[in-house]
């Protein structure tokens, strides 16, 4: 039996190497990944335009990690989805001082996260993140530190009607659970997971964790497989 | 490590003992008030719900009490009623355990805001709260309002259980199982999580703290004292939270998080990113009730230039806490003085 089709949005600036283990488990388990995959260049825009290329007229199931769910969700009112997966969503920023650092950053012709500092890739999820990061356009960059001195992310969960189902970290520090779960609530139709020690799984996760580690992993292919 | 622990050893046995202060409230209780006096603006320190005024007040390089009071203010650290020295009644007979948190808020609190400004000749008075002891701060101000208060300082302190975790599901849906248990013996578990540290199913210990954070010695004495029975009243009124995940009045007339829109105090609020009791957005969200506009919100985290991710109980004990958490606190309540109030 043919699973669904599931449109993997990855988050910029994260390899796709990253979510190799996902998209194994996901066409085992008989979905067919279409991935997409942001370049280090374009706008926030050009990225929106490319998920609603890759998607195409499908129904899909969307599985969008990070900043990518701030895309695919941007795409929203012209996809043709089933559910939707997020996975540590971007959908609201509460700014502290590592954030403070970012907003504040310069950004030449793009941002390397491979080169960036320790305390920068805490916010990723420590020094084990190094391997993971890639890069992000400058101009999706500025545009991200706009979000951040405005604390205001741009999406619109009122308007999304299909289920959403998703899950947060509590030591995600990219989409941090004081910024993630309210704003959820707006989503009309919508379940929230939390993978962690008070789930009594092994421990706790922050953002790249939840697509790389294999409890949270498992909890997001079986949402997007099976549903909720 | 040694310098601290050195410090604590010292600290000890050259500390002066706070006066120990027994105030009755209008409702026939009593609550014990830790008093280190201080030139400066009286503040008082409360504790969340199974604990005592130790909380604040651990040992020599783990007070808070301390600190504030070498930063010259006048600390009032509070046992509120069936806590730590206020088990009992002045006449040994044990408080009545179906006293509910209102009761904290709505009598304890006044009690001791009266005295110290009757004593001190204070205006208005600082207000630390942990846990629990900020959400008697959020019943105090709905019943009272905030007039009596210089500035606040609330950490780790919730007024929803949105989105709840497993865990918590689990324990306040058994909350109605406490039936004829008066108190729970929380003070032996925690004796027993200080001996078998890691070993109890769940990682329960690593749920209360950040072991990265504090050190296995202060650990194990965090645990031996700064626990105090779980009333029957309190597991009443936060079973509550079951089936509506707003922490409200026991007579489910008042859902606190409505009720500060009006509050005009200063107040900062601190969570601990590893925070499992209390995580961050509960935190924020009774940030985002408060209507006053001198409002702050910081996560204790690696990411924010802290030490480390803090856990619920850090507060009281982390490594670093009195360098890094404590001085931000006195800092607020210096930046804060009662006089601005008055313009």
């Amino acid at each position: 039996m043919l699973g669904p089709v599931v449109l993997l949005v990855t988050s910029p600036g994260i390899a796709l190497d990253a979510y190799t283990p996902l998209v194994s488990e996901l066409r085992a388990g008989g979905a067919e990944v279409v991935p997409v995959v942001f370049p280090c260049s374009g706008s926030f825009d050009d990225h929106v335009a490319q998920v609603r290329r890759v998607a195409g007229s499908r129904e899909v199931v969307v599985l969008a990690h990070g900043l990518g769910a701030t895309v695919a969700l941007n795409a929203a009112d012209t996809l043709e989805v089933e559910r939707w997966v997020l996975v540590a969503p971007v959908l609201d920023v509460v700014v502290g001082p590592g954030l403070e650092a970012l907003a504040a950053a310069p950004v030449a012709s793009g941002v390397d996260l491979r080169k960036a500092s320790d305390r920068a890739l805490e916010v990723y999820g420590g020094e084990g993140a190094r391997e993971r990061v890639r890069c992000v356009s400058a101009a999706v960059a500025r545009e991200v530190q706009g979000w951040m001195r405005a604390e205001h992310v741009p999406v619109d969960p009122a308007a999304v009607t299909a289920p959403v189902w998703l899950s947060v970290g509590l030591l995600d520090e990219v989409a941090t659970v004081e910024a993630t779960l309210d704003t959820s609530r707006r989503f009309p139709d919508r379940t929230v997971v939390r993978p962690g020690v008070n789930r009594l799984d092994p421990e706790d996760y922050r953002h790249l964790d939840l697509v790389t580690d294999a409890v949270p992993r498992r909890l997001a292919v079986h949402a997007a497989l099976e549903g909720w | 490590m040694i310098a601290l622990l050195s410090a604590w050893i010292l600290g000890s046995a050259l500390a002066v003992e706070p006066e120990l202060v027994r105030l009755s409230t209008a409702d026939g209780a009593e609550v014990v008030v830790h008093h280190t006096p201080g030139a400066g603006p009286p503040v008082l320190l409360v504790h969340g719900v199974s604990s005592n005024h130790r909380f604040w007040d651990m040992a020599p390089g783990f007070s808070l009490a301390d600190h504030l009071a070498e930063a010259g203010f006048d600390v009032w650290n509070v046992d509120l009623r069936s806590h730590g020295d206020a088990l009992r009644l002045a006449s040994g007979r044990k408080q009545d355990p179906d006293a509910d948190i209102d009761a904290y808020g709505e009598h304890d609190i006044p009690a001791v805001v009266a005295h110290v400004r009757s004593v001190t000749g204070a205006s208005r008075v600082h207000y630390v709260g942990h846990s629990m002891g900020g959400m008697v701060l959020a019943i105090y101000l709905a019943s009272h309002g905030d007039e009596a208060l210089a500035s606040a300082v609330v950490v780790a302190s919730p007024l929803d259980l949105r989105d709840p975790d497993r865990i918590f599901e689990l324990l306040l849906g058994a909350g109605h199982l406490v039936g004829p248990i008066r108190r729970l013996p929380t003070p032996l578990g925690a004796r027993g999580l200080a001996l078998f540290k890691r070993t109890f199913p769940g990682q329960v210990d690593v749920m209360l703290h950040n072991p990265e954070n504090v050190d296995p010695r202060v650990e194990g004495r965090m645990f031996r004292t700064v626990v105090s029975p779980l009333t029957r009243g309190e597991i009443g009124q936060l079973s509550q939270m079951a089936a509506d995940p707003n922490f409200s009045g026991s007579r489910g007339d008042t859902v606190f998080r409505y009720e500060l829109g009006e509050v005009t105090v200063p107040i900062l609020f601190v969570a601990g990113r590893a925070d499992r009791v209390v995580s961050p957005e509960r935190v924020r969200a009774y940030h985002d009730a408060v209507g006053s506009l001198d409002k702050d919100f910081v996560v204790i985290s690696k990411a924010n230039g802290f030490s480390g991710d803090y856990g619920h109980l850090d507060p009281c004990c982390a490594r670093e806490a009195s360098v890094e958490l404590f001085p931000r606190i006195a800092d607020w309540l210096a930046t804060h003085p009662p006089a601005d109030r008055e313009r």
